[in-house]
């Protein structure tokens, strides 16, 4: 179980990484973290010709502010975790986070590399729908930001163009005090998601100003459970409507299986998943306000 | 092929290798450190952890060729034959290991944890080595151990 | 022979591990750390096809690209193989060669080797080897194997089945008709892996003269391993040396002859060159061995009181493409059927057993053997008579417990003195809180409590191998114990000791009869340099035996210093002790000397001995076990906490209340216990290899086979009760796999308790918890 053969590139700087994208197109592959793409390679499943390594590039500061979470895309794991002002603003973070694998991945698994990659149950890709959030990009022909519901194709494919590289995710969670839960069932922990979800609400006055929903394993990305918002807004939260909410979220779905659940236990995970992350953080909202 | 210069348990040297060839290889095979063990060459077991610039990571996912310049250690630079560490030690006290062969793994994926942890629950110990997979003990020996060398690590006023 | 040490000062301590310091400093050496120049490098070429014939084996890329490269096939290396026949009539035979000839019956199956000087650089070279198959239907699972139209995997057979026996005892029929009730449950347990956490591994090495073979190799047999390669490649035994090093765990998983081991001796015969090879973890979960694949049909004859009166059993295990070696592919299913009994009086009994061969990695012996599959049935079975007849579950068991020993069992085995109802009732005291709050709703969540009852048989002797007709044919172990010229004791065993420690225990049991400090003592252990015959680790009997032999030949050692030393201290034999590295006479301790003195004289100062004593310490143990072996027991409990809605399942507490008779290091027992009850926890849970219906292996590597990390287990709280066994060494019973037996049934019996439902199958998953929350039948995912 050992790689294939490749040429290691070391990336000076970003624009050093993308115009090698560029120049080598689809024979080369950008290394970050590596706590995703080394298995591969070592399971032979992934190879490249040119192995271009952004691992040191200075693309990990964290900036926080209410309503503005700016994370580049080098930014570990656990750096995340660990960063208060990143929990001020938008505890939801570290609370998805923490169910990523196991603490030695988190100390060099990047949220460009999670980004990047795509994987239907990652829980960055969770909060970058769940927070409304944008990948920032550079290529050689410049850079852009690619809001969410355009970034997040099919599991496994984004809107990067082969000779894109990801910078930075930045996050938009509600401006003022807010109640977040992020839940997951995993057959171990740290596993991959069989099923997750999401809450963000902002409670004013004991009624519902703001929710945000996102669920992991309805489709193959990340989908925010829009008309479940929609009857939360402006709704004051009962236990009847808790119940209902993850019926709501979860209406029309055909959740896909494999040997770990079938369509119908994730379909009956969401549910669960949704009612309880939103009753959850509706008491935080409130314990706040 | 890549020249890669690593500063392994104190001694700094500089190899040559083919840039494929992965960080726990080049541990093993020039510099010695048999101690760093493939247990699955995927990310899952724990047993190939290493510390990189102070931080445990899992040699069998890194290619030396990307470590230019770290500092690495490895089980072998922990303790020594007169003085091990309180965590080895406690792993010897409580049971901690049978076969030994993910306990070097174990050892450097806790010993942050053990050197910071002030009190932890059960569930805290046994999340920080969710990582690391163990055949033979359960467990139960190796959260022992945890305990009992964060317990030294207090008396000694922090230093283990 | 049997007796305690007066005054042991070891014997029952809980010492430190002696082998610890070197592992805890990285300094344990593993086969994979064993380096020699001039190595060639060996990756294998493996089947991709379940079910194929091979057409062509293309080597013209592979010689472009790589002209540095030796590939070598079935025709290259000669027709070796692994032959593992069970001697019972109508058993039919599998040869598994070293390498696939003409056709290939499971993904994984070695089809090629490919030999370069760097292992990375053999791994490029073996993906240019391109095998053309031509695909045959596959034998997916024993429906589809026993089916009238289903080819057969060996040319030369009649059905797909190694083996298929009845075993009767007692009068069933009696039972039957003295029946108030019949209840009739089926049972199924799901394939796993042992996965010890260090793969396979061989090195050979050819002398420069050519005449001696060393064979390097990750094994818990070294003898048999040995004695196989002689036989099989007809090398001479006594030009053979094989070595285990460092093993990072066994599990029973490496007490076999694989193809590979044979294969690596061969190659080093045919090259002239060191040849090593290293497994990866993908090719371990593909093809070392599994385990586990069970269906049992079960029908219990019981009375209007709840006595379980008679049993009768259908046994049908999936073993894969080949027979193992040395146990065979008729080993789980035979198992079952021998075991099944267990404590329990019944009076008239029958199982018919088979193993029914698939296009899937063959199935061989992992910690436990076919005893938790037995054990899950039987206490599932029983806690379904208990709800049944409205029986509490542990007054069920009590009233169907042997309680005097030696007990003769429906199938004429001889139960040595146990403590099967006091485990029952100290288990029910330490549950009664959580029996308590069993079964109720809180919070969304409901508890349940569970257990299981079990015997194991342990430390078995040559009659009961001589009855399983096995290429096993002996049951004892043997040590030697040499005293050097100052003192200080070598213990050489060809046990191995990959977790057990027993350079630890060993060293306390010479200790003791000696009188020295386990400092003076050395074991040396997995080299057949240097150590007499024994037929390895497992089968829970390293300690007993191999221990027993220890005591054995320490005590001989003891005698002739203590006959020295009578001599020297002008005082009768009877009257001296071994203590404090002296020999002393007990009534006046002044009156000693040195046990290195004596050693001296032995060796050195030959003049000094007694008249007629020959020179030298060395002696030589053996003990063979009770032809019964000997009977351990224990009591498995799970409480669980399940969530109504999602099926997630806490175990909140594990507890086990065991008796091994007398106990050397009870740290060590604790950790037997321990780790074998995770792993029985990983059966209940989680571990599954799963294939495709097409024989494609699904679950390869360690995101997809799934086994218990600290996270998902509790604390596991050990009880012990020792009931000395009256036909082994000290009273020792084994115990090395008893904590793997239990858990499956107990954590089964638990989410039956909570849930009000049946539970007859593992893995109990979440998604199977949910469905059995939700009243849905089990699919196939």
């Amino acid at each position: 179980m050992k790689p294939a053969p490749f040429t290691y590139i070391r990336a000076d700087t970003a624009q050093h990484a993308v115009e090698l994208l560029k120049q080598h197109g689809d024979d080369a592959r950008l290394l970050a973290g590596g706590q995703t793409l080394v298995p591969m390679m070592n399971l032979r499943l992934s190879r490249t010709e040119y192995l271009i390594d952004i691992g040191r590039l200075p693309l990990n500061s964290i900036e926080a502010a209410p309503g503005l979470l700016k994370v580049g895309a080098l930014t570990r794991h656990r750096q995340l975790i660990e960063s208060r002002e990143a929990a001020a603003v938008a505890p939801v973070v570290p609370q998805a986070m923490w169910h990523i694998a196991h603490p030695t991945i988190r100390n060099f698994g990047t949220a460009g590399g999670s980004v990047a990659y795509a994987d239907p149950t990652a829980e960055i890709c969770a909060l970058v729908v769940l927070l409304d959030g944008d990948v920032v990009t550079l290529s050689a022909a410049g850079g852009r930001a690619i809001p969410a519901p355009d970034y997040f194709i099919s599991a496994f494919q984004t809107a990067l163009q082969p000779d894109e590289m990801v910078v930075a995710i930045h996050l938009r969670p509600p401006a003022g005090p807010h109640g977040s839960c992020f839940l997951e069932v995993s057959e171990r922990k740290g596993d991959y998601a069989m099923a997750a979800a999401g809450a963000v609400v902002v409670v004013n006055d004991g009624a519902i100003a703001e929710a945000r929903i996102v669920m992991s394993g309805a489709k193959s990305i990340p989908v925010r459970a829009r008309a479940a918002e929609a009857r939360l807004k402006g709704a004051r939260l009962t236990e009847a409507l808790v119940d209902e909410i993850g019926a709501i979220a979860v209406e029309g779905f055909d959740c896909y299986a494999d040997i770990r659940a079938s369509a119908e236990y994730r379909k009956s995970l969401l549910m669960s998943l949704v009612s309880r992350a939103v009753a959850r953080a509706c008491d935080r909202a409130v314990s706040k306000s | 092929m890549t020249a890669v210069m690593l500063t392994v348990n104190g001694r700094t040297q500089t190899v040559e290798v083919e840039d494929r060839r992965l960080l726990a290889d080049v541990l093993r095979n020039d510099f010695g450190c048999y101690g760093v063990h493939f247990g699955c060459s995927h990310g899952a077991c724990g047993c190939c952890t290493v510390h990189y610039d102070g931080v445990p990571r899992l040699s069998c996912l890194a290619f030396a060729a990307q470590c230019d310049g770290a500092t690495i250690t490895t089980i072998e630079g922990i303790g020594t034959d007169g003085a091990r560490h309180a965590l080895q030690q406690a792993f010897i006290d409580q049971h901690g290991l049978q076969c030994g062969f993910c306990t070097p793994g174990f050892i450097m994926a806790l010993l942050p944890f053990v050197e910071r942890a002030k009190e932890p629950t059960e569930d805290q110990i046994r999340e920080a080595m969710s990582g690391n997979i163990c055949r033979c003990t359960g467990y139960h020996g190796i959260v022992d151990a945890v305990r009992a060398a964060i317990r030294a690590h207090a008396q000694n006023g922090g230093a283990s | 022979m049997n007796a305690v040490p007066e005054r042991p000062k070891f014997l029952g301590a809980a010492v430190k591990r002696l082998e610890d310091p070197r592992y805890v400093a990285g300094q344990g050496r593993f086969i994979e750390d064993l380096a020699f120049p001039h190595t060639l490098y060996l990756r294998f070429v493996r089947s991709e096809m379940a079910h194929a014939r091979i057409n062509q084996i293309d080597r013209s890329v592979l010689q472009e690209t790589y002209p540095d490269a030796l590939l070598f096939t079935a025709e290259d290396v000669g027709d070796y193989g692994i032959r593992a026949t069970a001697d019972f009539p109508q058993a039919q035979v599998s040869v598994q060669p070293l390498l696939a000839r003409g056709k290939v019956r499971f993904v994984g199956e070695a089809i090629a080797a490919v030999l370069t000087e760097d292992p990375y650089r053999s791994e490029d070279a073996a993906e240019l080897v391109f095998v053309d198959y031509d695909p045959l239907p596959v034998l997916s699972d024993p429906q589809t194997a026993l089916a009238a139209d289903a080819p057969l995997m060996f040319d030369n057979w009649t059905r797909n089945v190694f083996v298929e026996q009845t075993r009767t005892g007692g009068d069933l029929a009696k039972a039957r008709a003295e029946a108030a009730h019949v209840i009739r449950r089926s049972f199924r347990n799901q394939r796993q892996a042992g996965v010890p956490m260090e793969c396979r591994g061989v090195i050979a090495q050819l002398s420069p003269a050519g005449d001696y073979l060393t064979v390097w190799s990750s094994t818990q047999m070294p003898h048999l391993l040995r004695t196989y390669i002689s036989e099989e490649l007809g090398w001479p035994e006594h030009r053979l040396r094989v070595v285990a090093p460092d093993v990072g765990g066994g599990f029973g998983v490496k007490g076999h002859v694989f193809a590979e081991e044979v294969l690596v001796a061969r190659l080093a015969i045919l090259t002239k060159r060191t040849v090593k090879w290293i497994e990866d973890r993908r090719e371990h979960l593909l093809a070392s061995i599994h385990a586990r694949p069970h269906e049992h049909t079960l029908e219990a004859y019981v009375s209007a009181e709840g006595r379980l009166l008679g049993l009768k059993a259908d046994i049908t295990v999936d073993v894969g493409a080949y027979s193992v070696w040395p146990f065979t592919a008729g080993s789980d299913p035979g198992m079952v059927a021998k075991v099944l009994p267990g404590p329990y009086r019944i009076e008239g009994y029958e199982a018919t057993f088979r193993a029914v061969a698939t296009n899937k990695c063959p199935v061989g012996t992992y910690r436990g053997v076919g005893r938790p599959g037995a054990v899950f049935s039987l206490e599932v079975l029983m806690d379904e008579i208990a709800r049944e007849l409205s029986i509490d579950p542990f007054e069920l068991r009590l009233r169907n417990v042997a309680r005097e020993f030696p007990y003769k069992n429906v199938l004429g085995f001889t139960y040595d003195e146990g403590s099967y109802a006091q485990c029952v009732e100290k288990a029910r005291e330490l549950l009664a809180a959580d029996i308590a709050e069993s079964g109720k709703l809180k919070n969304g969540k409901k508890t349940g409590v569970g257990f299981s009852l079990f015997i194991e048989q342990t430390a078995h002797g040559t009659p009961d191998f001589t009855r399983r007709r096995s290429p096993i044919e002996t049951g004892y172990e043997s040590v030697c114990v040499e005293m050097q010229p100052d003192g200080r004791v070598l213990i050489q065993t060809g046990l191995q000791s990959h977790g057990q420690g027993y350079e630890t225990t060993f060293a306390q049991l010479a200790a003791d009869q000696l009188g020295i400090g386990l400092e003076d003592v050395v074991v040396r252990h997995g080299d057949t340099l240097g150590s007499p015959y024994t037929v390895g680790t497992w089968g829970s009997r390293g300690a007993v035996l191999g221990g027993g032999a220890v005591h054995k030949a320490s005590g001989m050692i003891r005698k002739k210093l203590l006959a020295i030393a009578a001599q020297h201290l002008q005082a009768s034999p009877d009257a001296l002790e071994l203590a404090e590295r002296t020999a002393r006479v007990i009534a006046d301790p002044g009156r000693a000397i040195e046990i290195g003195k004596l050693a001296r004289f032995a060796y050195r100062n030959v003049e000094q001995l007694p008249d007629g004593m020959e020179p030298g310490l060395m002696a030589h143990g053996f003990v063979d076990g009770p032809p019964d072996g000997s009977y351990s027991n224990a009591v498995h409990a799970a409480v669980v906490e399940i969530d109504m809605k999602t099926g997630e399942m806490r175990l909140r507490r594990f507890l086990v209340v065991e008796d091994c008779g007398t106990v050397i290091n009870p740290m060590i027992v604790d950790g037997q216990v321990r780790g074998g009850v995770v792993q029985g926890i990983g059966s209940a849970i989680c571990e599954h290899f799963v294939y495709s219906d097409d024989g494609q292996p699904l679950t390869t590597n360690f995101a997809d086979y799934l086994m218990p990390t600290a996270p998902e287990i509790p604390p596991i709280e050990v009880h012990h009760f020792v009931t000395p066994s009256p036909v082994t060494p000290l009273g020792m019973k084994g115990l090395g796999e008893g904590g793997a037996i239990g858990p499956a049934a107990a954590v089964a019996n638990a989410v039956a308790n909570a849930l009000g439902v049946s539970v007859r199958e593992t893995p109990l998953t979440k998604h199977r918890i949910w469905q059995l929350i939700n009243g849905v039948a089990e699919q196939p995912l």
